[in-house]
């Protein structure tokens, strides 16, 4: 295995979780997902396949690698799969299997109504909000991570909000009428 | 857990790009997600690391040998069809009648050498003309004249 020498592997391990939690957005809040995706940046930083420039912080660059692992073929053939397995099982399709993360936030139930908010949204909304929202990054670094211009990553990131938003209203609306 | 709780807010960071009515939004969504993340933990690096470290670890390499010999059975499936496929049409040319059969016993060798025999032209042909045209030679023994050739009831009976 070839070596990555400009990754430092105790920032890498300061990283891990936040990594994780990164993952575990892409992967749809499947933890199973998200520590394969994880495993599989991994051993791309191993092997040398994923080589980091230093063109950017190397949290970005992370975040930029493990959502294409996430996104690849692959992997939506598999969830595909997962799908039509979970189809089958007839499982209750609230997700409320041990493996679903985001069911778990259900005791909460202010966090239950942003979260389902927030699933409801399209993947790039999703992404962009998680991204400035919870990681704290400047909406260039999101782009950045999502390989997309600024430009399209702010109109994402204006709808995300404004979709957000409405939801929420509306779900308080309905519950209080 | 979350990058959001381990850093001080950052020149430059998404929290300075928030306008007022933004705030409380984000707040929400940070809440929830912080939550989903409480409730669950991942794997420990050094954990995820050993194992795509070690070699055959990772979920890729565990998954190679699979693909692997999916691979070579593809391939060998496909040559056997071609090969087969190309058998075909030389059956169906007529031109390698040998080649089809390949007979696995001698039973079917048999059979086959017979059926190719009354296959043949040659074997059905009557030959008219050329038993018309046989003509046969003159007998040379002498025999005796009929005039002086005188046998006797008895001599004829044995």
């Amino acid at each position: 295995m070839r070596h990555n020498p400009l990754i430092d592997l105790r920032e890498l391990e300061q990283l891990h979780d936040q990594c994780f939690s990164w993952a575990l957005t892409c992967s749809r809040g499947r933890r199973n997902e998200a520590e394969e995706v994880l495993q599989m940046t991994y051993l791309a930083i191993l092997e040398g396949r994923a080589r980091f420039a230093a063109t950017s912080s190397l949290r970005t660059w992370l975040f930029a690698v493990i959502r294409n692992h996430a996104r690849s073929r692959w992997r939506r053939a598999r969830h595909a799969l997962a799908t039509l397995v979970h189809l089958a099982s007839f499982a209750p399709a609230d997700g409320s299997g041990t493996d679903d993360a985001e069911g778990q936030v259900q005791r909460d139930e202010q966090s239950r109504r942003v979260m389902n908010a927030w699933r409801a949204l399209p993947v790039r909304q999703r992404e962009v909000l998680d991204l400035v929202f919870y990681r704290d990054l400047p909406i260039a670094e999101a782009a950045q991570v999502l390989g997309i211009a600024v430009g399209t990553a702010r109109v994402h990131y204006e709808r995300g909000k404004a979709a957000l938003r409405r939801s929420l209203r509306a779900g308080r609306i309905a519950e209080e009428s | 857990m979350s990058g959001h709780e381990n850093r001080s807010a950052q020149p430059g960071s998404g929290s300075d790009e928030l306008r007022g009515d933004d705030r409380d939004l984000a707040a929400a969504l940070r809440a929830a997600l912080a939550s989903r993340d409480r409730s669950v933990r991942s794997a420990r690096f050094a954990e995820l690391w050993s194992q795509v470290g070690r070699p055959g670890g990772g979920f890729a390499s565990r998954w190679r040998p699979a693909f692997a010999a999916g691979a070579l059975l593809v391939v060998l499936a496909g040559l056997t069809w071609t090969l087969t496929d190309r058998t075909g049409h030389r059956d169906a040319d007529g031109s390698t009648v040998a080649s089809r059969a390949q007979p696995a016993n001698e039973k079917a060798r048999a059979d086959l050498a017979l059926a190719r025999e009354l296959s043949s032209p040659d074997y059905w042909r009557v030959p008219t003309d050329e038993l018309l045209a046989f003509a046969a030679p003159p007998l040379s023994a002498d025999l005796p004249s009929a005039r002086g050739f005188d046998v006797s009831l008895e001599e004829s009976l044995l």
